[in-house]
């Protein structure tokens, strides 16, 4: 299909229900008018709208019209105030960097030896310039856009452990200094509680999401997440459910089949998968206990791939996943990069509402019985 | 006097069971005994090594384990080299490796160059976050066989093809093969960006690197 084949279907695919009406309904098993989806946060798009990354980052400003305009164009309605990847080690002193259009990153790790650890405080966000920042950043943007949805995030000890410690060193940790290890992991979860405590307090109950992609099998075998990861993101889904009554959800990277049985056991009901594991593979083994989200490849398909192969990656999803038995939701199958095309936006808004028609927990949606 | 065999054995075993400080202790022992170090190393510490690959092809060791076990075969080949001349090193292939800009996820990328050294290539490490221009500027500038990049996030993959359009504009792209690889990163991507092979594992980036070099 070409670009502007796509803007006249859409015309006669209007949405009937607002963001919310639908999770909630198809939650709730009734027939809504067609499948959740998340498409993308704004820092993806801040090229559509002719803004670098780091003006993003920079202005408040900035960042709100682009907020407003993705509002307006994709029916955007969510403001995350998240701990980033990075945000915990950068509050303790490891060094960043901020391309002008690329994602931050970590150049120097404040953790070189463990006998730091004695000293560092778990961090209060109060006290903690980029963290009060964005605290900042979300009250105004509560103030802005009262109406929307919120949500809270935080990384997972692994990945909070990279913020602070070069992942090279930790991988060493597991086999050399193991129980430095456990205790630096501990130190992570501690500053991953006082942050959703502090931001409880302040803002009221919110659902919490953790990304841990430095705990995707890719990078720990399952014998070092259960030794490793297991107990910690325990301790933190623990602390979470006690400070705001609530399970949070979870999206780790890469490869995590292995693993899907624990995060069962940890309690968690969502599963979000990447893109390097099989969403028919996920329905069949875990579908029938937890809601499942996923995966159409951000890089391959989302970024370079034409508008026919969005459409024909959103139509494999939904014939793979959508009938799960708890649910499904259509995503991305990790973090979009920057720079992604506006046509292919429009592509994955086009397929979902047409081929994702008609959702009903359970079954396929009528927009693809209709057409298979 | 304890025999060559002895001691290569525990200079295997001191690499298989990551012990990155005994086997500096059993290289000197090696040494004092006038055993040639040529062997020390291969039959000893590479290995050792070698012994770790399996275990990972198997699902035993995992990258943890053989970054240690690497560790440990680098303390013991430095050792050695201590009384090694300078001229009997040997090289099967020139390659430059590095993590490309954005991404500082380089455990991988040191895996992969520490497979190659292993295997007898001679590597340039670039590093990681490393700009576009940098790998073109190394490449134009120096003699080279392979260039290996890699990106642990969906996020900076981009730049992989990047390196290889800038590399088609200079002229350069017939120069040097090109391997690219890393967690989120497939056969069918780096079949689009023009790269000359994607292998899964270090492991199987050796074997690939010594058939593309043979091809050539």
């Amino acid at each position: 299909m070409t670009y502007e084949e796509i803007r006249k279907e859409l015309e006669g695919l209007k949405e009937e229900m607002t963001v919310m009406e639908r999770m909630m309904g198809y939650i709730r098993g009734e027939e809504v008018d067609h499948i959740p989806f998340r498409l993308v946060g704004s820092d993806t798009t801040a090229d559509l709208y002719g803004y670098t990354l780091k003006q993003y980052r920079d202005s408040m400003e900035i960042r709100f019209d682009i907020m407003e305009k993705m509002h307006e164009e994709f029916g955007n309605a969510a403001i995350g105030i998240g701990l980033g990847l990075q945000s915990v080690g950068e509050a303790l002193g490891s060094k960043m960097q901020y391309p002008e259009n690329g994602l931050g990153f970590v150049t120097e790790h404040v953790l070189t030896d463990y006998a730091q650890l004695d000293d560092m405080e778990v961090i209060k966000p109060a006290g903690c310039p980029n963290l009060a920042e964005i605290m900042d950043t979300f009250r105004k943007s509560k103030e802005r856009f009262p109406r929307w949805g919120a949500g809270n995030n935080v990384a997972g000890p692994m990945t909070t452990a990279t913020s602070i410690r070069r992942l090279d060193l930790l991988l060493r940790d597991s086999v050399k200094q193991k129980e430095n290890l456990h205790r630096l992991l501990d130190f992570c979860v501690q500053c991953n509680l006082s942050w959703i405590r502090a931001v409880t307090e302040e803002f009221g109950v919110l659902p919490v999401n953790i990304a841990e992609p430095s705990a995707s099998l890719s990078v720990l075998s399952r014998k070092q997440f259960l030794e490793f990861e297991k107990p910690h993101l325990k301790d933190l889904v623990e602390g979470i459910k006690e400070i705001t009554g609530r399970m949070p959800t979870t999206h780790i990277c890469g490869k995590t089949k292995g693993i899907w049985e624990d995060l069962i056991e940890l309690g968690f009901t969502s599963l979000s998968v990447d893109n390097s594991e099989d969403l028919e593979e996920v329905k069949r083994c875990v579908g029938g206990r937890m809601s499942i989200s996923g995966n159409v490849p951000p890089v391959e398909v989302l970024k370079y791939g034409t508008i026919d192969d969005v459409i024909a990656s959103v139509i494999d999803c939904l014939k793979k996943g959508s009938d799960s038995p708890m649910g499904y939701s259509l995503a991305a199958g990790c973090q979009v990069p920057p720079g992604v095309p506006r046509e292919n936006l429009y592509a994955f808004i086009y397929a979902a509402r047409k081929y994702g028609r008609g959702a009903k927990k359970g079954r396929l949606p009528r927009g693809l019985s209709d057409v298979l | 006097m304890k025999s060559k065999e002895e001691l290569l054995k525990k200079l295997s075993d001191c690499v298989f069971e990551m012990e990155d400080e005994e086997v500096v202790d059993v290289v000197r022992e090696y040494i004092e005994c006038v055993y040639d170090p040529q062997e020390g190393m291969l039959g000893g510490l590479v290995d050792g090594m070698k012994r770790a690959s399996e275990l990972y092809e198997e699902g035993e060791y995992f990258v943890p384990e053989l970054i240690v076990c690497s560790d440990a075969m680098y303390a013991g080949i430095e050792e050695f080299q201590k009384y090694l001349p300078e001229s009997e090193h040997t090289s099967i292939g020139r390659v430059a490796i590095g993590v490309v800009e954005g991404d500082t996820h380089d455990i991988g990328k040191n895996l992969v160059r520490i497979m190659l050294e292993t295997g007898g290539f001679d590597v340039y490490d670039l590093g990681r976050d490393v700009p576009v221009e940098r790998f073109v500027d190394y490449v134009r500038e120096n003699d080279v066989d392979i260039l290996c990049m890699s990106s642990l996030m969906t996020t900076t993959m981009p730049g992989m093809g990047a390196v290889i359009e800038r590399l088609k504009e200079e002229g350069l792209r017939d120069k040097v093969k090109i391997m690219v690889g890393g967690a989120p990163v497939s056969p069918a991507f780096a079949e689009r960006i023009g790269a000359d092979g994607y292998t899964k594992s270090a492991i199987e980036a050796v074997a690939f690197a010594k058939k593309i070099i043979v091809a050539a």
